[in-house]
């Protein structure tokens, strides 16, 4: 009686186990996004620099309704006869 | 009892099973060494111009099922923006070969200046991707190389042409963005298919004035274009 249920015991851990394993495991060769994949702990260590705001890209200025209209080739001409 | 134990021995049995030999995902993986690649679809999905062959331009790229230029430049501006990357240009549609992958990828580097609203944002940075500076400082430079010259200026003459091209282009986006604004989608079609035309009679063009002449005739389809837009936007 009492080496089953031992048994059971050892079972039921190993099977809490198994499936704990499962769920952590993440397959090598996939990179995650960055600032992803960090445990609180890595994070907390990194300090300032996840709290520095990320890179933004370049803002595009804003088109004016001139610029929107305008056909922008006035130096065209000039430069056909700079490269001929 | 017994009965019970042997139901242990199963459960650590399938404990033991399942801990060696891990989850599996919807994707393929093989193991090498204890260690588990991944095989990632490739998300690029999006076909290469060049990688066209003839005969398979209908299966590539779209609105190609359209016969008529103006029919596939109307299902071109009503694509959405990342889905034209995928439509032949009409220019690059008259060429073959290298010269179709030389023209696809002079297009295919344009897109990547449309991200800016102004002309002049635009225009450096079509210079930059077309690896051309201060058009009198590359003559200069072409000059001085003497009897070897003709190479660096035909060169220097493709870019400007390219160049040139690029700005009846930002006609074409420009009047794309005017449809946003209520211009009607008819005479956009109509300008777009106009300026594609004077992109091939550019191409025709043998001398500078014939050049300087097409560029003049586009600009004035350009003005025409305005007073009409601006009419159906009720502007002045």
């Amino acid at each position: 009686m009492r080496n089953a249920l031992f048994l059971f015991v050892v079972g039921v851990l190993l099977l809490i186990a198994g499936c704990g394993k499962a769920q952590v495991q993440q397959p090598e060769g996939q990179q995650l996004p960055a600032g992803q994949g960090q445990s609180s702990s890595d994070q907390a260590q990194s300090g300032t620099a996840a709290q520095e705001a990320p890179a933004q890209p370049e803002q595009p200025s804003r088109e004016s309704d001139s610029d929107l209209y305008s056909d922008g080739m006035d130096d065209s001409a000039a430069e056909i006869d700079l490269a001929y | 009892m017994r009965a019970f134990a042997v139901v242990a021995l199963l459960v650590l049995a399938a404990a033991v099973v399942y801990g060696a030999s891990g989850p599996s995902g919807g994707s393929s993986s093989s193991s090498s060494g204890g260690s588990t690649t991944t095989v990632i679809p490739n998300p690029n999905i999006n076909a290469s111009p060049q990688s066209v062959q003839p005969g398979s331009v209908k299966s590539v790229y779209k609105c190609s099922e359209f016969t008529s230029r103006k029919e596939r430049i109307r299902c071109r501006i009503n694509l959405d923006e990342e889905n034209e990357y995928n439509y032949l240009p009409e220019e690059c549609r008259q060429q073959s070969g290298a010269a179709r992958g030389n023209c696809t990828a002079n297009y295919k580097k344009a897109q990547k200046c449309w991200v800016f609203k102004s002309d002049r944002e635009r225009f450096d940075c079509a210079m930059r991707e077309f690896a051309l500076g201060n058009i009198a400082d590359e003559r200069a430079e072409c000059e001085a190389l003497g009897d070897n010259k003709s190479a660096c200026i035909r060169e220097l003459r493709s870019k400007a042409d390219t160049y040139v091209k690029f700005k009846f282009y930002n006609l074409e986006e420009k009047a794309q963005r005017l449809k946003g604004k209520g211009v009607s989608e008819d005479l956009v079609v109509n300008l777009v298919a106009s300026i594609e035309e004077k992109k091939l009679a550019y191409n025709s063009a043998r001398t500078k004035e014939e050049k300087k002449a097409v560029v003049a005739e586009v600009r004035s389809l350009w003005k025409a274009f305005v007073a009409e837009a601006k009419l159906q936007l009720g502007e002045k």
